[in-house]
């Protein structure tokens, strides 16, 4: 943690709190304190009004690090950035930016990845764009769309990315130069923001239309006679990985092909499995070995699906 | 109005597969057809250069559709049938082996050679392809402002209004122009088109650009990736099973392999 509070200099106005995307500051008897799982991505530092935040490493020359780009709030790409660039003993930093102005959040992170051997930020279509603007900025190479991210040990930068619908992955190497990349989410937090958080004139005027199957990165297939408590289950491990939430009877006549399909409480009928076949990684939760599905699936949770399911959410949110 | 869209030819999605025996990706018997998430942003872009639309009904709109690299003429013939007014093939051997940051400045480019645009729109990936990053990347050369996941777009007196999608809600901005557009890869309504319409549109005749006549030297920008090797993602099915008196224990190992697998 390299961030202090000059407490005279501190009105209280609380605007750090907002400004920090990871609940690292608090406001003790109206003054702000910062806890240790402050990441030093200086939010609060260039939020705050008064200028009481400082940051201890403001100013010095730091070596090359990596920044991870939270895009309101939402990432799930931190773990596998943390441990490229620790591997590769790079400093990993974190900041965030709002997708409402796409240039004006490129410009942020320009701004700010000065010295960064790499910059990453969660693949989507506003990010893509973000990313696009960055790297033009910064002159830095560019690794869109990546499945993995990595440093070899000749500290070269490699990146896996799919192609084709996701049928072929290509493997490829970068040099020394910065390299701006997106990288898919895995597990991402709850879509918590308001859509107003964007601070631009966009309005809201309604919802969004559901995600088609065929475009799912994760899909969630559920048996047709769960019960609600259990769709609640499926609901909430749906939300975990902003994956498309099917019904069984919804599949028959389609070919998909996401990255990882879950099936809970689904009994495997052949259409089924025939559309959930181009699934890179397929996991079932079944009472019985012997169901069909299981012979499809990669791997198999057997048991009380109920049981399982609450088990498998709490798993993934730990 | 100046509209322009920026669209590709991709090899058949459906038609393309991996030859396990010779360890290649066969497109052979895959012809070329028009990029199917780049509709959505010929369709936007229809609505944009309508002329019964919107409030300067009595200014004319241009409708140009631009294509580079493999089979550009496939794509633009027909994205011809959504009204386009003009189709600019970019046909050079320089555009062979360029990426998404090549193809992007030479889009820029043709877009600066035929006067600049208002609203230039873009699909939101490539199904060969894949990264969706040409919209952002052409934004960069013309120094625009971009939207991403653009569901709807209108015109309006301020400029253009677009509606996009953010999270779970569809947000309206208005944007003055120039502005380049990504169109979303789901949520909009595209238009039917009529089978005589897509004959007629299919002989329009091509404009047809060099390198050389955009005043781009070689080689052209490119990703600086360099890529070394295609695999496979499908392969044999794990089929490991886990079941104990712990169902704690066995969501966690599960979870456990899926990490190592890097499913998650």
């Amino acid at each position: 943690m390299a961030v202090t509070v000059d407490l005279e200099k501190c009105d209280g106005s609380a605007v750090c709190l907002t400004a920090c995307a990871f609940n690292a500051i608090d406001l003790l008897g109206g003054k702000a304190v910062v806890y240790e799982n402050c990441t030093d991505c200086d939010a609060c530092v260039r939020a705050c009004p008064t200028h009481a935040i400082v940051s201890a490493t403001a100013g010095s020359a730091t070596g090359a690090s990596c920044l991870v780009v939270d895009v309101d709030g939402r990432s799930g790409i931190v773990e596998k950035v943390s441990r490229a660039g620790t591997a590769a003993a790079l400093e990993v930093r974190r900041m965030r930016v709002s997708d409402g102005d796409l240039r004006a959040a490129a410009c942020a992170i320009v701004d700010d990845a000065r010295d960064c051997r790499l910059v990453v930020l969660p693949h989507a279509p506003a990010t893509v764009a973000i990313a696009a603007l960055a790297a033009h900025g910064l002159g830095a190479a560019t690794g869109f769309g990546c499945v993995d991210i990595a440093f070899d040990a000749t500290g070269a930068l490699r990146v896996r990315r799919p192609r084709y619908g996701g049928i072929v992955a290509a493997d490829a190497r970068f040099g020394e130069r910065c390299v701006v990349a997106t990288l898919y989410p895995r597990l991402v937090r709850p879509f918590e923001r308001s859509a107003h958080a964007d601070g631009e004139s966009s309005v809201p005027i309604g919802d969004a239309p559901p995600r088609p199957l065929s475009l799912a990165r994760t899909l969630v297939v559920c048996g047709d006679d769960l019960s609600a408590e259990l769709r609640d289950v499926a609901d909430a491990i749906a939300h975990c990985f902003d994956a498309a939430l099917a019904d069984e009877l919804a599949l028959p006549g389609l070919a998909l092909a996401p990255d990882l399909c879950l099936a809970i409480g689904a009994e495997g009928s052949p259409e089924t499995n025939a559309a959930i076949r181009g699934a890179r990684v397929v996991v079932a939760l079944v009472e019985r070995e012997g169901d069909a599905i299981a012979q499809a699936a990669d791997y198999v949770l057997v048991g009380d699906v109920h049981e399982n399911a609450r088990a498998l959410l709490a798993a993934l949110k730990s | 109005m100046r509209v322009v869209a920026c669209v590709a030819a991709v090899p058949k999605p459906a038609a393309v597969k991996w030859d396990r025996f010779r360890g290649l990706l066969d497109t052979q018997d895959a012809e070329p057809v028009l990029n199917p998430a780049d509709r959505n942003a010929l369709e936007l872009a229809a609505r944009l250069a309508d002329p019964h639309v919107g409030p300067d009904r009595s200014s004319p709109s241009t409708f140009t559709l631009i294509s580079a690299g493999f089979d550009a003429g496939a794509a633009l013939r027909e994205g011809a049938a959504f009204g386009a007014t003009r189709l600019i093939a970019l046909d050079d051997l320089g555009l062979a082996d360029a990426d998404e940051n090549g193809i992007a400045a030479a889009l820029a480019a043709a877009i600066s050679h035929i006067g600049g645009a208002d609203a230039v729109f873009c699909g939101a990936a490539t199904s060969s392809y894949g990264s969706g990053a040409v919209g952002g990347l052409i934004a960069a050369h013309l120094n625009a402002h971009v939207v991403a996941a653009v569901v709807n777009v209108a015109r309006c007196e301020a400029g253009i209004q677009a509606d996009r999608l953010s999270g779970r809600a569809v947000l309206r901005r208005v944007i003055a122009p120039p502005v380049v557009i990504v169109a979303s890869a789901y949520g909009v309504q595209v238009r039917a088109i009529a089978p005589m319409t897509a004959l007629r549109a299919g002989r329009k005749a091509l404009e047809t650009l060099s390198l050389a006549d955009l005043n781009i030297a070689a080689p052209l920008p490119a990703s600086g990736a360099v890529e070394i090797g295609l695999s496979p993602t499908r392969g044999k099915r794990a089929g490991e099973t886990f079941a104990g008196d712990s169902a704690v224990g066995a969501a966690q190992s599960l979870v456990g392999a899926l990490r190592e697998r890097q499913a998650i």
